[in-house]
């Protein structure tokens, strides 16, 4: 409470009451918060990494939708805000996969200098030595094949799959989140699970 | 098991697969997700800072608004009331000070009582000085 306001006999109350109204608002929509954002940061990490196939950028596009959850949406009912975080984080891959088609567009232009390393990662574009599916194959080579099935999905059917599968959101939920209809969330999640199962089921027979 | 519970099982099975992962993220990488969860929540607080400090100013703002407008109809409100009744109106805040200054007025040694006198009675032809 500020030294003026104390010599006002009519206001110096009133005003001590409300900051202290504030403080407890400030500090119960702070708690909610944090525990929205812990609950849902591996897993929008995860979904932001398979989508750039980079780290630092997915931590980047993460941050950067958690800021904008705050700073627009804090006073939003906590319901909306799974739907509104992960739609903001979809757009902020977006900008991401965009300044990158950019980016390489002007690099390739740019006379490679010599000992320079190229962009692509050559482990990467060889063809998969394995022999072919087997019932049992270790945990990180399920996990790669996965990320490489997901990764060679529509951007809207990996949107879908994700949001219903690792963050369990329902058809609802998910439709808000991607600004589609309900219609179009269960389409693009039948067709996600077509692919998927075509590339990867027989690792499950 | 038909088609379809096959394609739920497949997907549950994808999505604990996924789960996995996100539960098992490195130290550093969950340090530096925890990092920008506190970075984002510490706009709450500077926003609530800003708020208050603004809530603070206002009462006094507000106070000296209102005695301004008090003395503005005060002033203008002791015209008004001389038009109508043609009496002599509560004494204005200049006359308030002149009057409350300590400085006793001086009339001089020689003041002409008698003038004042005679012009208390309304100037009826007494003749001064007589």
């Amino acid at each position: 409470m500020s030294a003026f306001a104390t010599l006002l006999p009519f206001s110096g109350g009133c005003t001590g009451s409300r900051d202290a109204d504030l403080r407890a608002s400030t500090r119960a929509e702070t708690v909610g918060l944090e525990s929205f954002l812990a609950s849902v940061e591996r897993k929008a990490f995860r979904i932001a990494q398979i989508a750039l196939r980079n780290e630092q950028d997915a931590l980047d596009a993460v941050q950067d939708a958690m800021l904008q959850l705050v700073r627009k949406y804090s006073r939003r009912p906590p319901g909306d805000w799974k739907p509104l975080f992960y739609r903001i984080l979809e757009n902020r891959v977006r900008d991401f996969q965009r300044r990158r088609v950019v980016r390489g567009r002007v690099m390739s232009w740019l006379p490679r200098r010599a000992g320079e390393e190229p962009d692509e990662d050559p482990i990467e574009q060889a063809p998969d030595p394995a022999p072919g599916p087997v019932a049992a194959l270790a945990g990180d080579e399920i996990m790669r094949a996965l990320e490489r099935a997901l990764r060679q999905l529509p951007e809207r059917q990996r949107q879908a799959f994700m949001l219903r599968s690792l963050e369990g959101m329902d058809v609802g939920e998910s439709a808000r989140a991607m600004g589609c209809s309900e219609g179009s969330v269960k389409t693009h999640y039948f067709r996600a699970l077509q692919a998927l199962r075509a590339q990867l089921g027989e690792f499950w027979q | 098991m038909n088609e379809t519970d096959r394609d739920e099982a497949f997907a549950r099975r994808l999505g604990e697969l996924l789960q996995e992962s996100a539960d098992g993220l490195d130290g550093a990488t969950r340090s530096r997700l925890t990092q920008a969860r506190h970075r984002a929540l510490a706009q709450l607080g500077r926003r609530s800072v800003q708020y208050s400090a603004w809530r603070s100013w206002a009462p006094a703002g507000a106070l000296a608004l209102a005695v301004l407008v008090t003395l503005g109809y005060v002033s203008r409100h002791g015209t008004q009331s001389e038009l109508i009744t043609g009496t002599a109106p509560a004494p204005a805040l200049d006359d308030l000070l002149l009057l409350a200054d300590g400085d006793v007025l001086d009339m001089g040694q020689d003041a002409d009582f008698e003038f004042y006198e005679w012009a208390a009675g309304g100037g009826d032809g007494g003749s001064v000085g007589t």
